[in-house]
């Protein structure tokens, strides 16, 4: 019996395409969060009374580890569900796995950085958060593209 | 320049952005020259928080509330970043500044007054005194005991109190610069070498003020920088009033048609000096809006120093009962 049937290497590629999906955007969103926490606690050892604006800002890099997560669900949700992929769909859920992961990644650190400088601006101007909301949010857009294409992408295999 | 991606100090960098609201602004230093005593001008201090909490001053220790301030800084420092061996190269000029109070005293047969000796440095005051009963450097960093040596040998061939000075701040500035190539950052780098550079630049003004030869200007020089010892030799050959002109392509050249303008009224370098101040300031501020890298730490740190060094003119102005406009126009820019 060949090991390597046309099934099986089509779930190899969906699974990769799953696990790329989530662990580079996870990546992303870690390192940004990580580092927007860390500047969060340095404005709040100074001034405890800007907690909630600090903590928005600093939650706002951890949306493209959620759609990353999104996006693994539903390719490995297609695995299951299939009776056997053929290998064109175990690659295009393998492809689809890749803008989210990618630009999720990249959109991460950006708007950490732009959470940072965010979370600066309120250090100096307590009514200020929204603006630095804003300004991060522009980023999130990029993520949110992404996603939306990485589900059209799965509605083709 | 280069941004830092550096994101070992963004917890410390956010704590410097709460703290630096509270620095002196030019409209509070303009309180403290109005003010009509030493003591209302030091209240003004007490407000913006100088000095260690809970304690008094009066007028006469102000010295020292200014010297908690700039420790309170240090400590900040080194409380929260990863390496503090990093900022060695912001407080060894208080180093050698102990060196030499420690030096003369010794060549002059004279006890030390601790009050002269700085904080915060590497090492402590009290470790300079007995390694000097002892008279054994080795403990100290490789520069330093040179230096030190080399002063002792110099002061036994001229008796000339002078080249400890002299030995002492041109070991200083090699010191630096060294330090500041083992951090990894273009804009320290960068603010070294141009303190290098007008210090050199100083040198060469006040050699042509009172009309020395090169062999005389050569020996205070400092090896580094963005310029070497031919340019020096050469700018030495020059009238003074060319002086700006040979500088014309460099970043100095706004700075010494601005100089040369004070220094044709009064011939004294006190207003060339208060430029050089601002023209640091000024590529300190260009950090102000950093997120990532060490630059906004020595930013903050130097900046503080500056802010000091405004409230000493100040301080000192009402005490000696000046002139408001003269202690104005020796005010250096805020970086706030």
């Amino acid at each position: 019996m060949e090991l390597f049937t046309e099934q099986v290497i089509a779930t190899i590629l969906a699974v990769v395409g799953a696990a790329f999906a989530f662990i580079v955007p996870g990546i992303g969103s870690s390192k940004a969060v990580g580092a927007a926490g860390q500047a969060g606690a340095g404005v709040l050892t100074e001034d405890p009374t800007k907690f909630v604006p600090v903590m928005i800002l600093e939650a706002l890099p951890s949306t493209q580890a959620i759609y990353g997560f999104v996006i693994s669900f539903l390719i490995v949700g297609n695995i299951i569900a299939g009776e056997g992929l053929t290998f064109g769909s175990g690659l295009v859920l393998f492809l689809a796995g890749l803008p989210v992961g990618i630009v999720g990644y990249v959109s991460a650190l950006w708007q950490g950085r732009v959470a940072i400088s965010g979370i600066n601006l309120v250090a100096k101007q307590a009514g200020s958060m929204i603006q630095g909301v804003i300004l991060s949010l522009m980023v999130e857009m990029f993520a949110i593209l992404s996603l939306i294409v990485s589900i059209q992408i799965i509605g083709k295999a | 320049m280069k941004g830092s991606t550096d994101t070992r100090y963004v917890y410390t960098i956010s704590r410097i952005r709460v703290i630096e609201q509270k620095m002196l602004s030019p409209a509070m230093l303009e309180r403290m020259i109005e003010a009509n005593s030493p003591e209302e001008a030091l209240k003004v201090l007490q407000d913006a928080g100088y000095g260690f909490a809970g304690e008094g001053h009066r007028v006469s220790d102000y010295e020292r509330l200014l010297n908690e301030e700039q420790e309170k800084v240090y400590q900040l420092l080194m409380e929260t970043v990863p390496d503090p061996r990093e900022f060695d190269l912001l407080i060894i000029k208080n180093d050698y500044h102990n060196l030499k109070v420690y030096l003369k005293a010794e060549l002059s047969d004279q006890e030390v007054n601790s009050s002269y000796l700085l904080k915060p440095s590497l090492i402590p005051g009290e470790q300079l005194a007995d390694l000097f009963r002892e008279r054994d450097f080795a403990e100290l960093p490789a520069r330093m005991t040179e230096a030190v040596e080399a002063s002792f040998d110099a002061f036994a061939k001229t008796r000339d109190p002078q080249m400890v000075d002299l030995i002492l701040d041109t070991a200083l500035y090699s010191h630096m610069l060294e330090l500041s190539a083992e951090v990894n950052s273009e804009f320290v780098t960068g603010l070294v070498n141009t303190m290098v550079d007008l210090t050199n630049l100083r040198i060469l003004l006040r050699t042509k003020l009172i009309n020395r030869p090169w062999e005389f200007m050569k020996s205070f020089l400092i090896a580094g920088g963005s310029f070497d010892s031919e340019f020096y030799r050469e700018l030495h050959e020059l009238e003074f009033d060319q002086i700006a002109k040979a500088y014309a392509n460099t970043a100095y050249s706004q700075l010494l048609i601005e100089s040369m303008n004070s220094l044709r009224l009064s011939r004294s370098l006190a207003g060339f000096e208060k430029l050089c101040d601002n023209y640091l300031v000024a590529m300190l501020k260009t950090t102000k809006y950093s997120i990532f890298g060490i630059e906004p730490l020595v930013a903050y740190y130097l900046a503080k120093e500056m802010e000091i060094k405004n409230v000493r003119i100040i301080m000192v102005g009402k005490i000696n009962r000046l002139e408001q406009y003269a202690i104005r126009e020796r005010l250096r820019e805020t970086y706030v």
